[in-house]
């Protein structure tokens, strides 16, 4: 019925073989060219660390992309406990100057 | 109280969405002072690339009965858009949305935003919901891609 999530390749598993740590989370982050990342976050961590990482592996400036989850804006204060998140999430990064993605910062 | 079965299937299908989704759409039901509320979510379509609808985001308002998925949910643009098979009150008018038709207890929520994604760039002339864009759309396919690309310009795009 529903489909099961895929198991994707990661670029930035470092932490994969640390004994199993049930306060960290796998989380995706997605761009709009197909590519993608794999992060492994604790949940009480503020998703900023998670967000500057991302930019300077894609060797931009931090600010260079929003982030979204649920089409709402990720804020630097936010962690993956605040937001719900669960193991597996995906967050999508836009770049800033690309049109189309508006979203709503309730 | 709410119907289990919807109630269960609901809240899969937002955690199947959160773990994946296509880049750009997104699917959150409606938070009500800190409490979700599964039976209505606010959605996000992204315009497919090539067509009129390119670099906008259109948002909709999906609305879930108990007798959910046996019935499918009343999918509505927020604001309503230009398009042939919407109707003014932005509702979605598509086969794959009526249990009559093409419903099946088991599309996803992710399936409905891309065959509502299809939709905008692929109009159906034999069944109109609205209007102006029916007509425009028949008598000057040109006109009528201009005025959408005018309207998705102004209205729906992040400056």
């Amino acid at each position: 019925m529903m489909e099961g999530l895929k198991a994707e390749p990661s670029t930035a598993m470092s932490g994969s073989l640390e004994p199993s740590d049930e306060s960290k989370l796998q989380i995706t982050v997605r761009d709009g060219e197909g590519g993608q990342m794999t992060f492994r976050v604790r949940k009480s961590t503020k998703l900023k660390k998670l967000m500057s990482n991302y930019c300077e592996k894609q060797g931009v400036a931090y600010g260079t992309y929003r982030f979204t989850l649920d089409g709402k804006r990720i804020n630097e204060n936010d962690t993956a406990e605040t937001l719900q998140m669960e193991d597996g999430d995906c967050i999508d990064a836009f770049l800033y100057q690309q049109g189309g993605a508006r979203c709503e910062s309730e | 109280m709410a119907n289990s079965l919807a109630l269960t299937r609901l809240q899969e299908e937002h955690r199947q969405f959160r773990k994946d989704h296509p880049h750009g759409f997104f699917a959150r039901p409606f938070d009500e002072d800190g409490k979700r509320n599964y039976f209505k979510w606010r959605c996000g379509i992204p315009g497919k690339k090539g067509t009129e609808w390119e670099d906008g985001t259109f948002h909709l308002i999906l609305e879930f009965s108990e007798d959910y998925p046996t019935k499918p949910p009343i999918c509505k643009f927020d604001p309503p858009l230009f398009h042939p098979n919407i109707f003014p009150s932005g509702t979605v008018c598509l086969s794959l949305l009526d249990p009559s038709k093409d419903w099946k207890p088991s599309v996803t929520i992710k399936s409905i935003l891309f065959a509502i994604q299809e939709l905008l760039g692929s109009p159906n002339l034999d069944d109109p919901a609205q209007a102006e864009p029916y007509r425009l759309m028949k008598e000057s396919p040109e006109e009528y891609r201009k005025t959408v690309r005018e309207i998705v310009r102004k209205g729906f795009t992040r400056s």
